[in-house]
């Protein structure tokens, strides 16, 4: 085979590897017995593969608990984006070609703050609510936060609808908030399903809010909850509990990246090239 | 037309969600009569206290008492109780306390005095007492103590013919005559950055002649010469031909150096008293064979232990604060001391325990430990504790570490502790971070981090797009592939790295190892420019997709023709690249790059979760240094500062600066 053809293949054979491997290792650790995961030199498969780590990190953490939290604060949170990012699109689709402009490129400098500095101002607030441990301290920020990139990826999929029929709904006597819902949701079903699989991502990733105003462990999503299996010694941190962990709460991610590439891959193209 | 879920039912999910209230969400009311106190230990205490739990209960029918595992740095414990208590959770009703947390926690804390006689105080030892109280109330009532010993193998000595060392030298001579590296080293302490390492300082230090921080006065004595050679000890006995302890030491807690010792791979041990039952108990390799001796000093100094232990606060926020007294109150009665401290071979709090005979059978060394208890060294009492701690443990891990001389380390301790003791008015906050060394830091940190991983995911990112671009078998499915990283949690994937770059048992070293690209197993994470390099390669990893993805979307936009027409002119594959499509890209790569440097400069959860900042604060970025400043240090003005020169006025300038560059890159 000619070097031209052999070198993008062995290239692209890297990139796979190591796009998969850190996942795959982890993978491969949840299902070692105790003895493989710790021995020298390193044992690669695991023989014979075993569930034991899965249990025992059910049996010491709540983990059940973080996976219901983090889907049901991912699921609120996009929902409240979605729907609230609708409703600004649907204005700015009626606005000015420069207003609009404007307004886009303001919700994108909201994306630039970096998150360290929004969080005490939020803790503060979220404390004042009496909010802490409540899984609306993460829902409402979660959905303020991913505003603007629900906003610019609606307001692209709203452009697309032409302006009759929303004028033919606006004489059948459809208010401005049942013309989002029945008109251009619907009609830019595409756009609203990619806003909705990039906010849920981005929510369920969520660590700082998460770590923060969850401090009961029952209470906590997965991210933080990871994060805080521990063992008792450096010896003795639980390894293979740990990979389980990794494993179950990167699961449901990797199966929307499959099915979803070229929906993702679109969205935050439209978010990013534009601006 | 179908419904769709609108903004309506969406307003009653949160209505709903807000009147279920922080308490009630999703738990199930106690049965009748039930009651419940919690609090939080580390995970190898927990069977001690659920025994000392089980007589409590046991006497109380209804009554059940909570443990929650912690990590095992007193410090990360700390944390969780901070943030805890600073949200006013009601989850821990008792809070279990080091010795140093007095001042920061009283705010959340019930005054005691009024609620224990004192005669059940008056019994308890008074140094111990006394690191209880802040600003004329008891907070805390100790519970057990701890002192700084030097645990020896009786067995080596006496066979060398070698008396026990009294001095720092004839430790060392001792040691080293000793010892048989690797499979037996001189002397293993705890020298991992964080509380131990202050506690295994501190006691040197007096042992030098030195101090600290005076609590009364707040003089800082860290840049005396006493200071300086304390820490030249620590240094050289792991460095050099001569060294006495393994280079791991530096990552080494109490259980870490305790197992060492007791596995028999070491001669002396720096611990606290919990250490002799372990050693002592069947199975043990060194039962039989240990003794121990009080800190070893040079003549400047004095032979002390740093003064540790352990105690209980009670919670504002518990739901049963006298439940909560009252179990306090039965631990440090004798039934309750015997019960926490039999097994434990802990030192009781309770003065009369030292002559129980049910305990001095059990734990001879009793005796002793009164008296050196009674000339320990303490931790100064004050609300800056845990920061001045950071300060410390940062700058004696960096000397360590071999980053700075201990001389230098010592007084830019002492110049941020001075700083930190004496904040000034509200100018001098606003400019602290300024003559903050420990500010500085992070931002150099921050720049490293974010340079090094914007450039090499740039150039990887550019890569990966052109070969994505071209047309293959299977090439949606590499993309998607290709994407994964992108898509996965930081914090999470952070840990998974963590575990790659294991020094032991990690698959990097494994990997390197084989290809011949290492001779011998790197501790990555615990070396400082191995730990940036390996938070580098995982952020890299993170979101090298997502510059790969905008730069396709560019390579997608760029047409056909264009390239070809420059095939038809003549020029190879480079020169197309290079004056046809790289041209064409440069805005993507822009976007891309302005997003991954904004995103990058703001680092977190990687940090957070990978290295928390070590070794020696060489990772720590300004995200962390302000997120401490807040949520650790309780300061929230210093932290608002840092965050606005470190985070927000950077992202300001660079915000304008693409306002600036804009019209130009329109053009392009
Ligand atoms: O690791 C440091 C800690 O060790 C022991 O637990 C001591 O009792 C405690 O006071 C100290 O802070």
């Amino acid at each position: 085979m000619k070097a031209s053809r052999l070198l993008p293949g062995l290239a692209l054979a890297f990139l796979v590897a190591w796009s998969l491997g850190p996942a795959l290792w982890q993978a491969l650790t949840a299902l070692k017995p105790d003895a493989q995961i710790t021995s020298v030199p390193t044992v690669y498969v695991p023989n014979p593969p075993t569930l034991r780590s899965f249990e025992a990190l059910f049996a010491r953490k709540p983990f059940a608990a973080y996976l219901r939290n983090s889907a049901l604060v991912s699921a609120a949170a996009t929902l409240l984006a979605v729907a609230t990012g609708a409703l600004v699109a649907s204005r700015l689709v009626r606005a000015s070609e420069r207003a609009r402009e404007r307004a886009l490129v303001a919700l994108l400098g909201l994306a630039f703050v970096p998150p360290v500095l929004l969080l005490f101002p939020l803790f503060e607030a979220v404390r004042a609510l009496g909010w802490l441990n409540n899984p609306l301290a993460l829902i409402v920020p979660y959905a303020v936060l991913n505003l603007p990139l629900s906003t610019w990826i609606l307001e692209s999929g709203f452009r697309q609808v032409p302006r009759e029929v929303l004028e033919a709904a606006a004489l059948d006597g459809l208010g401005p908030v049942a013309r989002v819902a029945r008109i251009q949701l619907p009609l830019a079903a595409p756009s609203v399903a990619t806003a909705a699989i990039l906010v849920f991502i981005f929510c369920w990733n969520e660590f700082l809010l998460a770590l923060t105003f969850m401090t009961r462990d029952e209470r906590k999503t997965v991210t933080a909850g990871v994060a805080s299996v521990t063992g008792s010694s450096m010896f003795e941190v639980p390894w293979g509990q740990l990979s389980a962990a990794v494993v179950l709460s990167t699961l449901p991610l990797v199966l929307l990246v499959l099915l979803f590439e070229r929906r993702i891959a679109s969205g935050l193209t439209r978010g990013a090239v534009k601006g | 037309m179908k419904r769709v879920l609108g903004p309506v039912p969406l307003v009653g999910l949160l209505v709903g969600l807000a009147s279920a209230g922080p308490v009630s969400a999703g738990e199930s009311p106690p049965p009748d009569g039930e009651r419940r106190i919690s609090f939080l230990v580390q995970a190898s205490d927990r069977d001690v206290w659920a025994r000392v739990a089980r007589e409590f209960e046991e006497a109380r029918p209804g009554v059940v008492v909570d443990l929650v595992e912690g990590p095992n740095a007193t410090d990360l414990r700390e944390n969780l109780y901070t943030a805890s208590l600073l949200s006013g959770d009601p989850s821990f009703d008792l809070v279990y306390m080091d010795v140093t947390w007095t001042p920061k926690f009283a705010q959340w804390l019930v005054p005691l005095e009024g609620e224990i006689p004192p005669a059940e105080i008056a019994a308890l030892l008074p140094q111990a007492v006394e690191a209880g109280r802040f600003d004329g109330h008891l907070y805390r009532i100790p519970v057990r103590t701890d002192v700084g010993l030097l645990f020896y193998r009786e067995d080596l000595l006496e066979a060398a013919g070698v008396a026990p060392p009294r001095t720092f030298d004839e430790l060392t001579r001792a040691a080293r005559s000793l010892q048989e590296p690797p499979g037996l080293w001189g002397f293993v302490w705890q020298g991992s950055q964080y509380e131990g390492l202050v506690c295994a300082y501190l006691e040197v230090l007096r042992g030098h002649g030195g101090f600290w921080v005076d609590p009364e006065t707040l003089e800082v004595g860290l840049d005396r010469d006493e200071a300086v050679d304390a820490l030249e000890f620590l240094r050289r006995c792991r460095s050099g031909e001569e060294a006495i302890s393994p280079p791991g030491v530096t990552a080494y807690k109490e259980d870490e150096s305790r197992r060492l010792f007791q596995d028999g791979r070491a001669v002396f041990l720096r611990n606290w008293p919990y250490v002799w039952r372990l050693s002592q108990a069947p199975g043990s390799p060194v039962a039989g064979k240990v003794g121990v001796l009080p800190m070893v000093h040079d003549p400047r100094g004095t032979s002390a232990g740093t003064l540790g232990g352990w105690g209980f606060g009670v919670s504002r926020f518990g739901r049963q604060p006298h439940l909560a007294v009252e179990f306090v109150r039965h631990v440090v009665s004798l039934p309750g001391q015997r019960a926490l401290c039999r097994e434990t071979g802990y030192a009781p709090a309770r003065v009369e325990a030292y002559g129980d005979p049910a305990l001095l059978e059990a734990n001879p060394l009793l005796p002793d430990l009164l008296a050196l208890h009674a000339r320990a060294v303490a931790r100064p009492v004050i609300p800056g504790y845990a920061m001045a701690s950071d300060v410390l443990q940062r700058h004696l891990s960096a000397a360590l570490a071999g980053l700075a001389s201990p001389r230098d380390a010592l007084w830019a301790a002492a110049r941020e502790t001075r700083l930190l003791l004496s904040p000034g008015d509200a100018g001098n906050r606003a400019l602290r971070p300024f003559r903050d060394g420990r500010f500085l830091a992070s931002l150099k940190n921050t720049a490293v981090f974010t340079g090094a991983s914007v450039a090499l995911e740039t150039l990887l990112g550019i890569g990966a797009a052109l070969l994505l671009h071209r047309a293959f078998r299977g090439r949606g499915l590499a993309r998607a592939v290709a994407l994964l990283p992108w898509a996965l949690p930081t914090a999470v994937m952070a840990l998974a790295w963590a575990w790659i770059f294991n020094d032991s048992f990690g698959v990097a070293n494994d990997l390197l190892l084989r290809l011949g690209l290492l001779d011998r197993p790197v501790a990555w994470l615990s070396s400082p420019g191995s730990a940036m390099a390996a938070l580098v390669v995982a952020d890299v990893w993170k979101t090298t997709p997502f510059v790969a993805l905008i730069v396709l979307a560019g390579l997608q936009g760029i047409p056909h023709e264009v390239v070809e027409a420059a095939r038809v002119d003549g020029l190879n594959a480079w020169q197309r690249f290079r004056r046809v499509t790289l041209p064409l890209l440069v805005p993507s790569i822009l976007a891309a790059v302005l997003f991954r440097l904004l995103q990058a400069y703001g680092a977190f959860d990687i940090v957070y979760v990978m290295t928390g900042g070590g070794p020696g604060g060489s990772t720590e970025t300004v995200s962390l240094y302000a997120f401490q400043t807040y949520f650790r240090y309780l300061d929230p003005v210093h932290g608002a500062w840092i965050a606005v020169h470190g985070l927000l006025l950077p992202a300001a300038l660079a915000v304008l600066l693409v306002r600036l560059a804009r019209p130009r890159w329109r053009r392009t």
